[in-house]
């Protein structure tokens, strides 16, 4: 068995495994029931001044068989006061004394209210506070969460008075609503922060009713952007995670969220550099159980790799992950069709011939029968034809023996030399 | 024509420009793809040619033998200094 226990910015977890802050983290009742299922912490579901709610809250993405590929949500933060939540962040730090607990916290960018809510919320006994500059919907139309997470100002400034206040590690959760989530990861380091998490959720409007065109969901038949997350985001918040992670400039340690769902998943964020993770769709969707099964995954993984440490998988990735300039232009990859898996349904071909570089070709066997392949010298490796293939295992992608490798930032440099 | 069988064309032609002993006088790439100006050393008085190479293989092509032979002369002179 391997080792799952964390140091993430100071704070000791059993496992990397946390609820995100959200629904599943409303009250002690559930953060307690996650923590008996097994959740190494929980980020309590953003404090502040309690908001009113509206009905309807959530809308799911079904793709195809997949239910809830993707997930929105126009919930606010905690809807109860300061007191209660504190009370209950007490009494279940009391009872689960060896749990992570997180405060999410919003309030707005004023210095006096950071070290209001930071000195009250300590009190209660948390081990780490979350500052969540990445809300995007109602609470940004009062200039909190993402309104605030979008200025690297904002960010570095709002930080440096949480921290003015903390004693426990300050951890800033950052919207992936801008271009480019550094400027925002390194102005919340340059304030002071512990740790950076990311991602919040994603501006989203879910869909429109064809029959009624009222937007997904809708309040009386008026709707609003919502927070876009769930498996869809996954992607996304890895390539966050990742740019974060590479960058020399933001040396502090990543919790990453978005889209997370199994023991792969999370597998994934912490080889590219996260050192814990944080789940709230998949518990949503799921239940607090989901926990096993990503305790038992990730156990089995790391031990089928040897590795005696959950910590020791963080960041291997990182370095494997570059600008495109860095890439091998003379990589040389060609698609192979295995006849014997192909089931001629022809969807590799269409690819191919309406979307790619038209190099797979019908020709006739031996026998007199009509199959296809692929003219290598044609094909550039996009994957496309693996992609829609539906058959597995009948289209491989090979890397064939290429020469040295010679990047674009080498070959632009090369030419610059030469007269270019 | 099969891109493959245009570079095949380009790769000839870039071929002859390494292996005759043609200075480089300007690589330039533009909307048009790359033009490579070329002079047959020693020739001074001749006009320069120009090579224009169109498909990505071509430019990738090019570019990869002139480092291969960057890394041949860095090579020489590393065993000379010896």
């Amino acid at each position: 068995m391997a080792d799952l226990r964390i140091d993430f910015a100071g704070i000791k977890s059993g496992n990397p495994f946390w609820l995100a802050s959200g629904p599943p983290t409303n009250t002690g009742y559930q953060v307690q029931r996650a923590f008996e299922a097994g959740w190494g912490g929980a980020v309590w579901k953003t404090l502040g001044e309690p908001v009113i709610n509206v009905t309807s809250r959530f809308s799911g993405m079904h793709y195809g068989s997949q239910r809830v590929a993707g997930f929105n949500n126009i919930e606010l933060i905690t809807d109860r006061p300061l007191e209660i939540n504190l009370q209950e962040i007490e009494e279940t730090k009391v009872n689960y004394p060896d749990h992570t607990i997180i405060a999410s916290l919003m309030v707005e960018p004023k210095r006096e209210k950071w070290h209001e809510i930071v000195k009250k919320v300590e009190a209660a006994g948390v081990d780490g506070l979350e500052l969540n500059f990445g809300c995007p919907h109602g609470m940004a139309e009062r200039g909190m969460g993402a309104a605030s997470g979008q200025v690297p100002e904002l960010v570095e400034k709002q930080t440096c008075w949480a921290k003015e206040a903390a004693e426990t590690p300050v951890i800033v959760k950052l919207t992936p609503n801008i271009t480019d989530i550094t400027a925002t990861a390194y102005a919340a380091s340059q304030g002071g922060a512990d740790a950076i998490s990311m991602i919040n959720t994603i501006n989203s409007l879910m869909g429109v009713d064809l029959d009624t065109w009222n937007t997904i969901p809708n309040v009386a038949g008026k709707g609003t952007h919502g927070g876009y997350c769930g498996p869809a985001v996954k992607p996304i918040a890895l390539s966050m995670v990742a740019e974060c992670a590479r960058d020399p400039d933001i040396s502090v340690p990543i919790s990453g969220i978005g889209g997370i769902e199994n023991w792969r998943d999370a597998a994934e964020f912490m080889l590219m550099g996260a050192s814990c993770v944080q789940i709230c769709t998949a518990a949503m969707h799921h239940g607090f159980r989901i926990v096993e099964d990503l305790i038992d995954g990730l156990n089995n993984y790391l031990d089928s790799k040897g590795i005696a440490s959950v910590m020791d998988l963080v960041g291997q990735s990182v370095p494997k992950y570059m600008s495109w300039g860095d890439l091998d232009l003379n990589h040389k990859r060609v698609a192979r069709i295995n006849l014997d898996q192909c089931i001629h349904c022809n969807k590799c071909y269409i690819a191919c011939e309406d979307a790619a570089h038209q190099c797979i070709e019908w020709f006739v066997d031996a026998k007199g029968k009509r199959a296809l392949k692929v003219r290598e010298e044609d094909c550039v490796g996009c994957n496309l034809c693996s992609i829609v293939c539906p058959a597995e295992g009948a289209i491989h992608m090979i890397d064939q023996p290429g020469e040295f490798p010679m990047t674009w930032n080498e070959r632009q440099h090369l030419i610059h030399t030469i007269g270019g | 024509m099969h891109e493959h069988t245009q570079f095949m064309n380009e790769k000839v032609k870039i071929d002859q420009i390494l292996q005759r002993s043609y200075l480089i006088i300007s690589i330039e790439e533009n909307l048009s793809g790359t033009f490579v100006t070329v002079q047959p050393q020693g020739e001074q008085e001749s006009p320069p040619g120009t090579v224009h190479l169109v498909t990505a293989d071509g430019r990738r092509y090019l570019t990869s033998r002139l480092f291969e032979r960057k890394r041949v002369h860095a090579q020489k002179s590393e065993n000379t200094a010896r």
